[in-house]
């Protein structure tokens, strides 16, 4: 299904009730709507974005930006806020049109428009090659991707049929609307799974791999008849909030089971100042170790089995099921953070953040700490042994201390050698267990850093799934490795040396005023989303 | 210090008979630099043979790529080190230097199959980089220390009272001197004095308390020999210099040089003080390296087929897929099948790795890469005859027999034929796979 992405991004509505005028033009069984309304107000916005570009800019992608309106002018005769004056004046409505014949649905642009002859002008001017198939008809504009489909739509409405779009819920306004600010979307799911999907079941299609992390959120797609929602375009940036009426608790394979606190919210410590990444996934190990069968193939049950096997040798003989999971709380967060290394250390190449694992403890007799300490050392034997054998020198377990912590890391030899050392030289995986927490992470100064964030006490409360991402230290660390991605850029895109180093200097800048925060979750009868990107103030870095 | 050289190795005066024109630019280009545009052959014409072959040891126009190992080592996987070469040869600055690192791959060659250490496998060819144009001297005591050679030929393991043998018998049979021109004794005596040479975090380290300080007899000479003692001795050996001037003829004019060819280099090596550089330069500016006998000798090999035809057209590659290509057919670099090296010659071509060639070809022709304006202008002849001549051209210096160009007109002049098809077609000819 192609979406034209850059008509969400153009457009902002300005009335709420102008959505029910031109759904009449469309069939009860339309599988998307989307309407747009005032793209000229969108647009104003969207060049007060471009004038205001980051410096790191490419003074050839800033002039494209730049030039896009005076392309628009050179294609068209008139200025592009005009332009969208003139072809959304009030309303315009996006949609998949049901093709009729069992075929697949086309895209088709209708909009109300009161300039008629300015319209038909510029649509003389733009269709040189008569390769736009567009009409304008009884004060609508109506674009279509084939002559044939556009028949088709015209032929629907000259019909006079009240066989209009009726979803009930979509004429109620159910997704609220402020206007203004927002591009409101409507979605038939279940008739645009008949015509797309390969199999009657998303979480049927998903590898093993991904049945538990992203399972859920895929059967939420399975379930529901409808999706609705909302895009609010701010000078800030954009916020996607929608709504699909499906509820796992209904599920009759129960893949809501992998989920751990489902409709119950649940606290996570706030990330600390220099986390670029932060996922927090509402999911129950337990329930796939457990039931392996239940979830994976015959050969991915088999694997889990062994796997648990040796988890039990490595925790010394105690059960990974028995003995460890039932003493964690599940979910765990996983934060990526900056890691400040050791000034006297020799550093790879390639400077890593620290990735963290933090999960609640559910003990009082300390029996997490002690098995995990006792794998660690286990571990490490059994790591030293590949080690030599492969002619690499050994590591260590070690106790170490900072800052009142105490905890156990893995310690590799010091390196001696005239070149960079090799990315393991950069790592220190860490255990460390404070306030009633443990934390894994693959730097000291990481689990140390997250310790103390859990002192502070700051939680936030998340239900369901939760993923933020900050590009300020994104583009910190994207900055730290600059040489190493040019050449990799270079080997595997081709192209000098001198363009890659463009290429990632955008990216670096682009990435550095933005800040993605999503969210699903569950509800009683439904699953909320919400994805927002922004654009963060230059004084916020 | 200047040196006449005489007979074949004396130097080409171009004349009206035997003019440097685009063929011999094209042949000099393709044995010494990895080939290159009609564009660059034409102007080395303009400039003349001399100036030609000075330019091609000079830094030209082209990419820094010294000072970005590090970063590729960082990047992890052999993979990116291949990567790492092909884009070298693609696009690297000193164009001579980057063809003989080549030639000292397959010269010294070790393999990552064993090494198993992407970091020091780089390293290596750094090493060849740096000194693959220096003295011979120089080189094999710093392939001697090599961590990735020290450890394919297992001289870890070679400690005083159990020496092990491999290095010894290598350095002697396929990196300096060739069979027959030592004893089974020299080996085992040579071993003992590369005890103790090992490695420490992934460097060369001398671990005194397995070093072997006994006396030692090789070549018939008593002492105390330590490693870098064997390196001199072995350089110094009157097979040596015949045996390299061999590898480098074979490499650069003929497969099969002949015996005068092969005391006339050896020659000038030493005259030259074992200086790789001076006797390469010395090779390319002579008579016989321009000459018939070696025009068109030999086979590409997968590097001269794949990053040749990208030069030729002036194009853009991916580095990542030509070392992909390379490697089907048959030349992985950093994985040479054995100490040996590639085998080469009339090997590179089977069924298998010829259609691998044409396949490729027709992708790269097909749009895998951008044509430069030059080399676009030339396709958008309007005539069949002139487009088929412009692929000629372009790829094979205009140089095919007149029965060969009458077959690619008649393609060019069929209805509806692209010239990518042609220039495919070209490419696919027997001179599109010679050197």
């Amino acid at each position: 299904m192609r979406i034209p992405l850059a008509l969400f991004l153009v457009t902002t509505v300005s009335s709420a009730q102008a959505p029910r005028e031109l759904s009449g033009y469309l069939p009860p069984i339309t599988p998307v709507v989307v309407d747009l309304v005032d793209g000229a107000a969108c647009v104003r916005t969207a060049l007060d974005l471009v004038e205001n570009l980051p410096k790191g800019i490419p003074p050839a992608a800033r002039l494209f930006l730049m030039g896009l309106p005076v392309i628009t002018k050179a294609a068209t005769g008139m200025d592009v806020v005009d332009l969208l004056e003139v072809v959304t004046p009030s309303q315009a409505m996006f949609a998949m049109y049901p093709s009729g014949q069992g075929g697949e649905p086309f895209p088709v642009l209708l909009s109300r428009v009161t300039e008629t002859g300015e319209v038909r002008r510029l649509l003389r001017r733009v269709d040189k090659g008569g390769n736009v198939h567009a009409s304008v008809d009884a004060g609508v504009l109506t674009i279509a991707d084939t002559r044939a489909h556009l028949r088709t739509v015209l032929q629907f409405r000259k019909s006079g049929k009240p066989t209009l779009f009726r979803d009930e819920d979509y004429r109620r306004g159910r997704a609220e609307m402020k206007p203004g600010r927002s591009v409101r979307f409507y979605m038939n799911v279940e008739v645009l799974r008949g015509k797309y999907a390969k199999a009657k079941s998303y979480w049927g299609q998903l590898d093993e791999g991904s049945r538990f992390l992203a399972g859920p959120i895929v059967r939420v797609f399975d379930l529901a008849k409808r999706v609705d929602g909302r895009l609010d375009i701010t000078k800030t940036g954009f916020q996607l909030n929608g709504e699909a009426n499906a509820d796992l608790e209904q599920d009759p394979k129960q893949v809501g089971r992998l989920t751990a606190a489902g409709a119950k919210g649940r606290s996570i410590p706030v990330p600390p100042a220099s986390a670029l990444a932060c996922v927090s996934l509402d999911r129950d190990i337990g329930e796939l170790l457990h039931h392996p069968d239940r979830w994976l193939g015959e050969d991915g049950a088999l694997g889990v089995k062994k796997s648990l096997s040796l988890a039990d040798q490595l925790l010394g003989g105690a059960s990974l099921l028995e003995d460890l999971l039932p003493n964690i709380d599940m979910p765990m967060t996983f934060f990526v953070t900056g890691s400040k290394p050791d000034e006297d250390a020799d550093l790879p190449r390639i400077r890593l953040p620290s990735f963290t694992l933090v999960f609640a403890l559910g003990d009082e007799d300390d029996v997490v700490e002690k098995l995990l300490n006792r794998a660690m050392g286990i571990l490490v034997s059994i790591t030293n042994v590949q080690r030599i054998q492969s002619k690499q020198t050994r590591i260590d377990v070690r106790t170490g201390g900072r800052d009142d912590y105490r905890f156990k890391y893995v310690r590799f030899g010091d390196w001696n050698a005239s070149g960079d050392p090799p990315l393991e030289q950069g790592l220190s995986p860490t255990l460390l267990f404070a306030h009633g927490h443990g934390i894994l992470a693959s730097t000291i100064d990481g689990a140390v850093r997250m310790a103390e964030t859990l002192k502070s006490g700051k939680t936030m409360k998340v239900m369901g799934d939760y993923i933020a991402l900050r590009g300020a230290p994104i583009a910190r660390v994207l900055a730290d490795n600059l040489s190493v991605l040019v050449i990799d850029r270079v080997l595997k895109e081709g192209g000098t040396r001198k363009d890659s180093e463009s290429f990632w200097k955008a990216v670096e800048s682009v990435v550095r005023m933005l800040e993605f925060e999503g969210r699903v979750e569950p509800r009683t009868g439904s699953t909320r989303f919400s994805f927002g990107l922004t654009r963060v103030k230059e004084a916020k870095r | 210090m200047s040196v006449r050289t005489r007979g074949v190795l004396a130097p080409y005066v171009p004349s009206t008979g035997d003019p440097f024109d685009v063929r011999k630019a094209g042949h000099l280009l393709r044995r010494a630099a990895f080939g290159g545009s009609l564009e660059e052959r034409q102007r080395l014409v303009k400039i003349g043979v001399a100036k030609s072959i000075a330019g091609l040891f000079e830094a030209g126009s082209g990419e820094d790529v010294d000072d970005v190992l590090e970063d590729v080592l960082g990047l992890g996987k052999i993979e990116n080190v291949r990567s790492y070469r092909v884009w070298r040869m693609l696009a690297g600055k000193n164009r001579v230097r980057e063809r003989m690192s080549l030639f000292w791959h397959d010269h010294f060659a070790t393999s990552n199959q064993k090494v198993k250490n992407h970091r020091m496998m780089g390293r290596q060819l750094a090493t060849f980089d740096r000194l693959g144009l220096g003295t011979f001297d120089d080189l094999l005591l710093a392939v001697s220390k090599d961590p990735a050679m020290i450890r394919w030929l297992d001289n870890e393991t070679n400690v005083r009272g159990k020496a092990n043998e491999n290095y010894a018998r290598e350095l002697f049979e396929l990196f300096s001197l060739g069979e027959g021109n030592y004893t089974e004794e020299d080996i085992k005596e040579a071993a003992r004095a590369f005890t103790g040479w090992h490695l420490r975090d992934e460097e060369y380290a001398f671990k005194r308390i397995y070093s072997d300080i006994g006396e030692k007899e090789v070549f018939g000479k008593k002492g105390r020999f330590l490693g870098e003692d064997i390196v001199k001795m072995v350089v110094a050996h009157k097979a040596s210099a015949p045996f390299l001037a061999r590898k480098l003829l074979a490499f650069f004019v003929h497969p099969e040089p002949k015996k005068s060819e092969v005391d006339a280099l050896a020659k000038v090596y030493l005259a030259k003080k074992r200086n790789i550089g001076d006797t390469v330069r010395v090779l390319l500016r002579s008579q016989l390296f321009f000459s018939d006998r070696a025009y068109r000798s030999m086979v590409k090999s997968p590097a001269d087929f794949v990053v040749g035809m990208v030069r030729s057209m002036g194009g853009q590659a991916v580095p990542k897929q030509l070392a992909l290509a390379m490697t089907k057919m048959g030349q992985a670099i950093l994985e040479p099948p054995n100490v040996a090296g590639w085998k080469g010659g009339r090997s590179w071509i089977t069924s298998a790795s010829w259609l691998v060639r044409s396949n490729f070809s027709a992708r790269v022709f097909g749009g895998a890469f951008k044509l430069k304006p030059g080399a676009a202008e030339l396709l958008n002849q309007k005539t069949a005859e002139g487009r088929a001549d412009a692929a000629l051209a372009i790829l094979l210096d205009g140089d095919v027999d007149a029965k060969t160009r009458k077959i690619i007109r008649a393609l060019a002049a069929k209805k509806n034929q692209a010239p990518v098809d042609v220039l495919h077609a070209v490419q696919c000819l027997p001179e599109g796979q010679i050197l």
